[in-house]
């Protein structure tokens, strides 16, 4: 009697410490599952709220083929977040082009909902700025970083160099 | 042993709890951010329209690279402004200078330019006077010499010389009396003293030049014809031609014009006269204007919507006056007058907003 209340003992013992494992696990689990969760949440919701749209005149972009190669493009925050305009990435036919400078129209000084950054992209090929060559300009742009997140989002539209 | 089946239950009761709640509240974000993304929140693309381009244009200024024989007087605009442009141009005055031969001279010693002849008619020049800056007010004048035969006149009587028949016209005829022998300069200075006293006075600043030279200088301007040294022992030293055209500008009342088209054509005027070699050249100033309609279902932040002209740079929409309203509602439409006194003409219109670009050519 005395030894199968000492075995029942152990056995409860032992049940209560796998279930405080498995709790404890469970329960880390599902934390860690939750904060992945809860950071693509919050990347999809950034994302959600970012938007850049080209702006100007995209049938005659302002050009300068000689010597440098320039393109100068307009990019609306179209978005309800703060862009970033330190970390645009300009592409000209799908080539990585250099900014070699960054501005804002209207007098803003941060790239806010509706204003207008102005980025020169120079490219590394020869550009004929004559109206009559076209080009596939993408721009990608994110915000600031918010809980560690940062929303992004790119445009690309066939431009014409003028 | 029921103590502790009783807490292993509590612990699997509130782990399972902990999951719920877990569980439950990523659900619950789940369906927000689902929410945001399918409205994300961000600008929609407008809906405008351009029309009506225009583009008044202004002179600004007149050029000019050539033109002679003309009088000053209009220019004259073709016809494409509403306000027409006045303007007028300016011509050299025409100046001259003559002298008289080298004295004569008699083993070594000056006897004059002119001796007494008689009888014989005197000697003569012609020039013409200008008596007003415009075509037929060329006048033309006879100055004639009458020699008396002493350089002391008195002892041997003065001068026998006759008017000569070339001057026809005796209110425009001049007499210079001098004496045999006088020298050049004497000669100069006498007939510079006719010229000035003359009544009603030439039109012609005279003066003296170097030792033995007159200068005329028109004090009308335009071109002159019919100098003729005649039978005088004159020469011409220097002519510098009146007529040529100097200047252009834009006068009263119009000056500039408005709403100008194109470009005017410009011409001296039809009186002005000339060698039919002017050309006036229009510099144009242009500003632009165009309407702009929201066509779509939402306002539109007017400092959301950019404009470029003729491809030049991004700005954001203006006009002038400054727009007092901020937002542009659906269906409204705005006209946009821009100031820009640029010398292009209006090409290109492009209106940009949020992803929307839209471009009219004129």
């Amino acid at each position: 009697m005395a030894d199968g209340g000492a075995t029942n003992m152990i056995l409860l013992i032992t049940a209560l410490l796998i279930c405080g494992a498995a709790s404890a696990i469970l329960l880390q689990s599902w934390t860690e599952t939750a904060s992945s969760v809860g950071i693509n949440q919050k990347q999809l919701a950034l994302d959600s709220q970012t938007k850049v749209t080209f702006s100007g005149d995209l049938g005659k972009i302002v050009c300068d083929e000689s010597p440098t190669n320039q393109i100068t493009i307009y990019l609306q925050n179209s978005g309800s977040s703060i862009l970033d305009e330190s970390s645009v990435g300009g592409f000209i036919d799908g080539t990585a082009s250099n900014i070699i400078s960054t501005s804002f129209l209207n007098g803003a000084t941060v790239w806010s909902s509706g204003v207008v950054a102005v980025f020169t992209l120079q490219s590394g090929e020869n550009l004929l700025c004559d109206g009559t060559e076209e080009k596939r300009v993408t721009a990608v742009v994110s915000t600031f970083a918010s809980g560690g997140v940062f929303g992004s989002d790119s445009v690309t539209e066939v431009v014409k160099l003028g | 042993m029921g103590a502790s089946v009783g807490i292993g239950a509590l612990i699997m009761g509130v782990t399972l709890l902990s999951v719920f709640a877990i569980a439950t509240t990523v659900i619950s974000n789940q369906a927000e951010v689902a929410l945001e993304i399918s409205d994300p929140d961000v600008i929609d693309k407008p809906d405008i329209t351009l029309s009506n381009l225009a583009n008044p244009g202004t002179v600004l200024s007149i050029g000019f690279t050539s033109g002679t024989g003309y009088f000053p007087g209009g220019l004259v605009f073709s016809d494409v402004c509403e306000v027409t442009p006045t303007g007028s141009f300016t011509v050299t005055n025409e100046q001259f200078r003559f002298r008289f031969v080298d004295e004569v001279t008699n083993f070594g010693v000056p006897t004059g330019n002119y001796n007494d002849t008689a009888p014989t008619d005197g000697d003569f020049f012609e020039f013409t006077d200008l008596t007003a800056s415009a075509l037929g007010s060329e006048e033309l004048w006879h100055v004639w010499f009458s020699v008396n035969p002493e350089i002391s006149p008195g002892v041997f009587g003065t001068s026998t010389d006759g008017v000569p028949v070339e001057a026809s016209e005796p209110t425009r005829t001049i007499e210079v009396n001098i004496n045999e022998g006088d020298s050049a300069e004497q000669i100069r200075d006498k007939t510079i003293s006719e010229l000035n006293s003359n009544t009603p006075p030439i039109q012609i600043a005279w003066s003296t030049f170097a030792t033995n030279q007159i200068e005329g200088v028109y004090s009308n301007s335009g071109p002159v014809t019919n100098w003729d040294s005649g039978n005088s022992p004159l020469i011409i030293e220097d002519i510098t031609a009146g007529g040529d055209i100097d200047s252009a500008t834009l006068t009263g009342p119009n000056n500039g014009g408005s709403g100008c088209a194109s470009q005017p054509e410009v011409d001296a005027c039809d009186i002005c006269g000339g060698d039919l070699n002017e050309d006036f050249t229009a510099t144009m100033e242009w500003d632009y204007g165009f309407d702009i309609t929201n066509t779509g279902d939402a306002p539109i932040k007017l400092s959301e919507i950019f404009t470029t002209i003729n491809g030049g740079a991004t700005e954001v929409l203006s006009s002038t006056p400054a727009l007092t309203v901020e937002y542009l509602f659906p269906g409204e439409k705005i006209s946009i007058v821009k100031d820009a006194n640029s010398a292009d003409s209006l090409s290109r219109v492009s209106v940009s907003s949020h992803g929307l670009n839209v471009a009219v050519e004129v």
